[in-house]
């Protein structure tokens, strides 16, 4: 029975292969932050606490702020459909919405949901498919002699 | 049948390109994590069907930006003015308001989004559709010098 060896590693690497598609296919549940930034004109720097976000803060269109402090940090583990709330310092809420995850053709990992800012007379809804740890920053509401910055990221694993 | 058949079985059923027996038998093997997806994939197109959003392809940022920073400029705050005058960033502007900007987004030929094409690599995000009432949005892709993504910023701007 020569063959039977043979078969059973084939079919052991068929298996081993679908196991890893599967893994590679299968974080459907997100890890989402919304980090809330305070932007200010006069000089001070960014807070330690947002180095990795210094190269996005430090360039175009954020010139004019010198300063940058992070006012919160939330996490909030998600499934598909799912949302989390967040109290923006602006007295806004904030909902972010976890649609799903997708590979993309060349391996890329997007995560992709929407991010509702609501408050007073104004409201926006930004949906988005964003790299995996990437960062989508969303920017210009006022708020104490600054600007503020949300910025968004998710990893799905 | 693997994952990514069933979440194209999962879009079609949402899309409605089931015919009935078909439907009948993804509808039959929906699992909760599933029927969440449907209420999200709802959710968004039902956003972006009532999407206020406009793109224009090859557009310069400085023209969007300008109006921006024209609209700042009587306020106290600086205007992200850097982006008119650093013309190594490309970037592609989504103008997206109320109905007067829409107006006046229609008078300078841009086009609705649907879905644009997600960039290549890096801190890349596709802003698939915005939807804004009582301010007005600007989207900015930037890339570096080298034509690499360097991320997207959401401007937003609240109307006085």
């Amino acid at each position: 029975m020569l063959g039977t060896p043979r078969l059973a590693i084939a079919l052991g690497a068929c298996l081993v292969a679908v196991a890893a598609q599967a893994r590679a296919e299968a974080p459907d549940v997100a890890r989402c932050a919304v980090r809330v930034v305070l932007a200010l004109p006069q000089e001070g720097g960014v807070a330690p606490e947002l180095a990795p976000l210094n190269a996005r803060l430090t360039r175009p269109p954020f010139l004019h702020w010198k300063t940058f402090r992070q006012l919160s940090q939330e996490e909030h583990t998600l499934k598909p459909g799912e949302s989390a709330d967040y109290k923006l310092p602006s007295g806004r809420d904030g909902k972010l919405v976890y649609a799903e995850h997708a590979t993309l053709a060349g391996g890329r990992h997007v995560v992709r949901g929407s991010f509702r800012v609501e408050g007073g007379k104004s409201s926006a809804r930004t949906m988005f498919a964003l790299d995996e740890g990437g960062s989508l920053l969303i920017a210009g509401h006022r708020y104490d002699d600054g600007i503020l910055i949300y910025a968004l990221s998710c990893t799905a694993h | 049948m693997g994952k990514r058949e069933d979440m194209e079985r999962l879009h079609r059923l949402h899309d409605g390109e089931l015919d009935a027996e078909a439907r009948a038998a993804v509808e039959a093997g929906l699992s909760d994590d599933d029927r969440a997806r449907l209420a999200a994939m709802d959710e968004l197109g039902a956003a972006l069907r009532h999407t206020a959003s406009a793109e224009a392809d090859g557009f310069d940022v400085a023209d969007a930006v300008m109006a921006a920073i024209g609209k700042q400029a009587t306020a106290p705050l600086p205007a992200p003015t850097p982006i008119t005058s650093a013309r190594r960033w490309r970037a592609r502007a989504i103008w997206a308001s109320t109905a007067a900007t829409l107006a006046a987004a229609a008078a300078a030929a841009l086009f609705l989004v649907t879905r644009p094409a997600i960039p290549p690599h890096g801190d890349a995000c596709s802003i698939e559709s915005l939807e804004v009432s009582g301010e007005q949005a600007t989207v900015l892709d930037l890339t570096d010098a080298h034509g690499h993504d360097t991320g997207t910023v959401v401007w937003l701007d609240e109307e006085d």
